[in-house]
């Protein structure tokens, strides 16, 4: 599949789903709120299903840029969290609850977080050396 | 992929919204929210497979 189908393909699904769950959101707004979400889930998969050569592209470039394989793992878990609560967020907004859209987005930055305390404990712990270098030399 | 399956999702949200109003209109209004109850659960059964799929990939593609 290359760059043009999968550009055709997600845009006239997209579009399809639109008018769809616009036809049904007026009767049936539950499933106007289900078909949109399925729509968003089968163009996510679409995506990620032709995403293989960039990830290895990735994978080179933060080697090259001497990132360990540790952080390169960090990144790509948070840019998966960051993936599936947006989904959640905007499946909330859409269905009219915004404080459970809020809840998703505070889940995902949580979850952020608690990821990224080894590399800010990596940070600290490097300060700490040079700091204390400085002042054994100093 | 599966375009079929938006397809499928409106036809059955149009097909139960029409059940609907008739069952409304011939007074039967339990029936009714039991028939879109039906129709939202098997809507949510032919989803969540989709979800699960997604869930699968991303954990494969992200390293979760």
């Amino acid at each position: 599949m290359n760059i043009t189908e999968i550009l055709v393909a997600a845009v006239g699904l997209l579009l399809c789903a639109a008018l769809l769950a616009s036809v049904l959101r007026a009767q049936r707004p539950e499933l106007a709120v289900c078909l949109s979400l399925l729509a968003g889930v089968l163009v996510v998969g679409l995506l990620l299903g032709q995403i293989a050569p960039l990830a290895a592209t990735v994978r080179r470039m933060l080697a090259a840029g001497g990132l360990t394989q540790g952080s390169l793992a960090v990144v790509l878990r948070a840019a998966g969290i960051c993936l599936l609560t947006q989904i959640a967020a905007d499946t909330c907004r859409d269905a009219g609850e915004t404080a459970l859209a809020g809840k998703a987005e505070l889940v995902g930055r949580l979850l952020l977080l608690l990821l990224a305390v080894p590399l800010f404990e990596d940070i600290l712990t490097l300060v700490v050396g040079v700091v204390n270098g400085q002042a054994v030399t100093g | 992929m599966d375009v079929d399956l938006i397809f499928k999702i409106a036809a059955i949200g149009i097909i139960v919204s029409v059940l609907n109003q008739l069952l409304i209109r011939s007074g039967r209004e339990e029936q009714g929210m039991l028939l879109t109850l039906a129709g939202l659960v098997v809507v949510l059964s032919m989803i969540v497979m989709q979800i699960s799929d997604l869930f699968a990939t991303v954990k494969t593609v992200f390293g979760l």
